[in-house]
């Protein structure tokens, strides 16, 4: 079966996030997607981010892990339909993103309570 | 420059049936701006996945979206057989791909009618249901629902089609083709229907890759993209070539549809003529450790479901990207600079499928 | 190309017949494989438990001690989970929908006497 390969997932830093991400512009990749999920790591909450990247049907995925609360910087300036998912992550678990290229300030998901996703 | 209007559409709109609202921002009847919302029929289908059996989860994932919701089970079964490295006989994943094809060309009636429904006709709007039910006949018959198929399961599928009713579902098929024709020619000829659709809601090339446009939305602006390329199911034996279009106007969309109605038809036609004998399902044993993405190609376009399961019982972590939620990008992008009285139209081209988004 | 197509399909649909079924008169078909609605056959029923275990709504609720098998209609959806599962047999999917009628919110079924050959006393 010529299915996708167990994943390979390149584990980056906040910093290098924009640097890498904007490398992988240039050569030609789409982003697919960014995901968010929260996860116990010790006994403490930590969020770790997925960006996947996407050329010729071959996926590229770059991890950064933050603490609830932090604050990372956006890719939409890069690729101009992350701010789609940019918008969800800031509204599902209350991860600020700084600069985003069309940010609906927390009023893209109605939701009855906010960042439902970090709740238990 | 005139006076700037704020226009609330939805949730409750008659023409798009669907939970989606939108602040649309207007310069006398020209649309500058659109704002969308969403969540307000939120299920959290996605949290549901730590309190659900891996293997019972199949059954929630396939009601994530009534029209592609095969195809909803059969990511998540495949995420999980991937990370299982389950080797599912090939009788089922011809049978996969014949229930997926099913699923494709009843989404499009589907969008036939609902598109005609936008622009006014009603009449269209019967014709194309009264096709799509003859496609549900055929579900219904094969998988034991009408929408939700609930055939999809870990390891092969839950039940096999006899090969009479394989060859019924090809003639019926083919008489089908006779009626799409009549419907896809008014579609495509009509001179009262062109006027709605051509040269409305343009999305060039270049501004469908950047704004990340996937399925019919991405071929109608002439790139081609399929994730039936990626060779799952059985389309990898099958052979195909993606459907594109060069205008990427609201009537480019139409076309991609119209001709994947009939490439789905053929497809089918392979895969019954190349289907194994044998079993259709093997046992699961042991549960899930290990990560993984499965990208499929739903009606709407690409989807990707990211499943990520701990050895436990339990999967930790599912997540959809559906189509429908790519594709917002391009469509206020569709929407800017277009008449208030194609918002329908536009908003209904790209197909949206609200229950997708709020999973 | 095809000139005039929306005209000839109005036109045609005026002469011909109607496509839908007058309903109540005419029922629909249904398929032998049609999931409708689940039915429960109490007497050979073990009380094993595992077609509640494996529910994924969790319509079903088996009480082993008091003989007591309970499903809660509208939770069903009708997946045929239990059916694929149940080792004795005695779940079956009718390929019939539930009429559109007000039905007890919960079936019970119960045992009188152990082992006897199965009176369904529905509450
Ligand atoms: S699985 Fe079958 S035998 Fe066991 S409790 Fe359920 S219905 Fe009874
Ligand atoms: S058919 Fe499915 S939902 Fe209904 S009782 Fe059986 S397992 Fe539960």
């Amino acid at each position: 079966m010529a299915m996708e390969k167990r994943i390979e997932i390149f584990i980056l830093t906040v910093d290098e996030l924009v640097s890498r991400t904007r490398s992988l512009h240039d050569e030609g990749y789409r982003l697919v997607q960014i995901c968010c999920s929260k996860v116990d790591e010790s006994g403490k909450a930590v969020l770790e981010l997925d960006y996947t990247f996407d050329k010729h049907y071959n996926l590229y995925n770059i991890r950064i892990s933050i603490e609830e609360g932090a604050e990372i910087p956006s890719i939409s300036e890069i690729f101009g339909s992350a701010f789609v998912y940019e918008n969800e992550i800031h509204d599902l678990y209350g991860v600020s993103i700084q600069g985003i290229s069309i940010d609906y300030r927390g009023n893209f998901y109605k939701t009855a309570m906010p960042h439902p996703f970090t709740q238990d | 420059m005139g006076k700037q209007t704020i226009i609330p559409f939805g949730p409750q709109h008659p023409v798009l049936p669907e939970p989606l609202h939108l602040d649309l921002v207007l310069e006398d009847e020209r649309i500058v701006d659109a704002i969308p919302s969403i969540g307000y029929v939120h299920r959290g289908l996605e949290l549901l996945v730590s309190k659900k059996e891996y293997a019972e989860y199949v059954y929630v994932a396939e009601r994530i979206c009534g029209i592609c919701s095969f195809m909803h089970g059969l990511g998540y079964c495949q995420a999980v057989e991937e990370i299982m490295e389950i080797q599912v006989p090939e009788r089922a994943l011809f049978l996969r791909t014949i229930w997926a094809e099913l699923s494709r060309i009843h989404s499009h009636l589907m969008w036939f009618g609902l598109a005609a429904d936008a622009f006014g006709l009603e009449n269209l709007f019967m014709l194309s249901w009264r096709l799509r039910e003859s496609v549900l006949d055929i579900i219904e018959e094969t998988s034991g629902g009408r929408v939700i198929f609930g055939a999809c399961k870990i390891g092969g599928v839950r039940r096999d089609i006899s090969p009479e009713t394989l060859r019924d579902m090809c003639q019926k098929l083919e008489k089908l083709k006779g009626h799409m024709d009549r419907l896809t020619g008014v579609f495509l000829n009509d001179r009262s229907v062109g006027y709605r659709l051509k040269g409305i809601g343009v999305l060039t090339r270049e501004d469908a890759q950047r704004l990340g446009a996937v399925g019919p939305l991405l071929r109608a602006s002439g790139v081609d993209m399929d994730m039936r390329r990626l060779g799952y199911a059985a389309y990898e034996r099958l052979s195909f070539e993606p459907v594109t279009e060069n205008d990427g106007d609201c009537y480019a969309r139409c076309a991609v549809r119209a001709r994947e109605l009939y490439q789905s038809i053929d497809l089918i036609a392979q895969a019954v003529s190349m289907m194994p004998d044998g079993e259709v399902d093997t046992k699961v044993l042991g549960a899930p450790k290990g990560e993984c993405f499965m990208r499929l190609e739903q009606p709407r376009g690409e989807v990707l479901y990211y499943v990520r399961a701990d050895g436990t019982r339990y999967i930790e972590r599912f997540r959809v990207r559906t189509p429908t939620f790519t594709n917002i990008p391009s469509m206020i992008h569709c929407l800017k600079g277009c008449d208030f009285s194609d918002v329908p139209n536009v908003i209904l081209t790209i197909d949206p499928c609200i229950s997708c988004i709020e999973r | 190309m095809k000139k005039f197509a929306m005209e000839r399909m109005s036109l045609n649909n005026l002469f011909r017949k109607p496509s839908t079924r007058l309903y109540p008169d005419a029922p629909k078909k249904y398929f032998p494989n049609t999931r409708g609605r689940l039915v429960f056959n109490l007497s050979d029923c073990t009380f094993c438990t595992l077609c509640q275990k494996k529910c994924p709504t969790h319509a079903i609720t088996v009480r082993r001690e008091q003989q007591e098998w309970e499903l809660e209609r509208m939770r069903c959806i009708a997946c045929g989970n239990c059916c694929d599962l149940c080792r004795k047999g005695c779940l079956t999917m009718k390929n019939e929908l539930t009429k559109a009628v007000i039905l007890p919110e919960r079936e019970y079924y119960r045992r009188e006497k152990p082992q006897s050959s199965g009176e369904d006393a529905v509450k």
